[in-house]
């Protein structure tokens, strides 16, 4: 049988054969190309198929821990941005408190000065009143001594002019009296 | 010459007055003319006025604008005489227009000034 079997095989390939060389394929170069092209493709997949490989390798591990990282990267990200926002809120919330803590000093800041400025006011008043008195009684003062300065001016005059002899007589004599007395 | 105190003077003066003796005043005048002591007259008679008085008799410079008429110079005579207790009191008046009115009395001891210029006065020192 198996006789048969390589008889129809070379039978078969006598036919082929033909049957290349009718088309312009030569099969002995066909061999001989195709044994040079298993000797480069063993010389490449023993010397640089490996080193492509490993580089395709290093790549993809790169590329990996690079998608990696920016997962995390998107991973803290997103953490960060929640604190983000929580600090904002936060920081909202103390900027809130400063600024009813600064409207509270202020209004009380405010109060103060409007208690000082008052008091501050009212002292300027007495102060004012005070002088305002003293001035009054200066003036008082000066016109009482301008007044008895020119009554006694004027009576010196008509005294002057109108004491005569039985007046002055009068006069003398409730002096001398006065001084018994 | 010899040299005598005001006080001296005064005493002496004042016992030959009472003598009845009035050349006693221009002795003194001359003693002090000659001892260059005229600057001191006004205080011999001021301390001869003293003297007098602590002997009893009372000098008086009584000043007025008008002269005094006899009932008013009765009055203050009889009025010194009570005030310092004495029978003997000489009234020197004088005239003196700034008074304005009313007496001004002095004796060796004091002063009775009721004239209308120390009223004024008084008046003006009411002032503040």
């Amino acid at each position: 049988m198996l006789k048969n079997v390589m008889y129809f095989a070379s039978a078969e390939a006598g036919e082929k054969s033909d049957l290349l060389g009718s088309l312009g394929i030569d099969v002995r170069l066909l061999i001989f190309q195709c044994i040079a092209f298993l000797v480069l493709l063993f010389l490449l997949s023993k010397y640089a198929f490996p080193v492509l490989a490993k580089m395709i390798e290093d790549r993809e591990k790169t590329i990996n821990s690079s998608i990696k990282a920016a997962h995390e990267a998107e991973k803290n990200a997103e953490k960060t941005q929640g604190k983000v926002a929580s600090l904002l809120k936060e920081a909202r919330k103390q900027a809130d408190d400063i600024i009813v803590n600064a409207k509270v000093e202020a209004s009380k800041i405010v109060e103060n000065a409007d208690k000082k400025s008052i008091e501050r006011a009212e002292r300027m008043i007495g102060d004012a009143e005070a002088q305002i008195t003293r001035n009054v009684a200066d003036a008082k003062k000066a016109l009482r001594n301008e007044t008895i300065e020119l009554v006694a001016s004027a009576t010196e005059i008509v005294v002057g002019k109108t004491v005569n002899d039985s007046l002055d007589k009068r006069i003398i004599k409730s002096a001398v009296e006065e001084v018994e007395a | 010459m010899a040299n005598f105190s005001r006080r001296q003077l005064a005493r002496y003066a004042c016992k030959q007055l009472l003598a009845e003796n009035k050349q006693v005043i221009p002795e003194l005048a001359s003693y002090l003319h000659e001892t260059k002591r005229t600057k001191e007259a006004e205080l011999l008679i001021k301390d001869i006025q003293v003297a007098l008085e602590s002997k009893g008799t009372v000098v008086a410079e009584v000043s007025s604008k008008h002269k005094l008429d006899d009932s008013i110079k009765k009055e203050i005579e009889t009025m010194l005489k009570k005030h310092h207790d004495t029978s003997n009191v000489i009234i020197d008046e004088c005239i003196d227009p700034d008074l304005l009115g009313g007496v001004k009395i002095c004796t060796a001891s004091e002063e009775f000034d009721n004239s209308l210029r120390k009223k004024l006065e008084r008046l003006k020192t009411m002032k503040v």
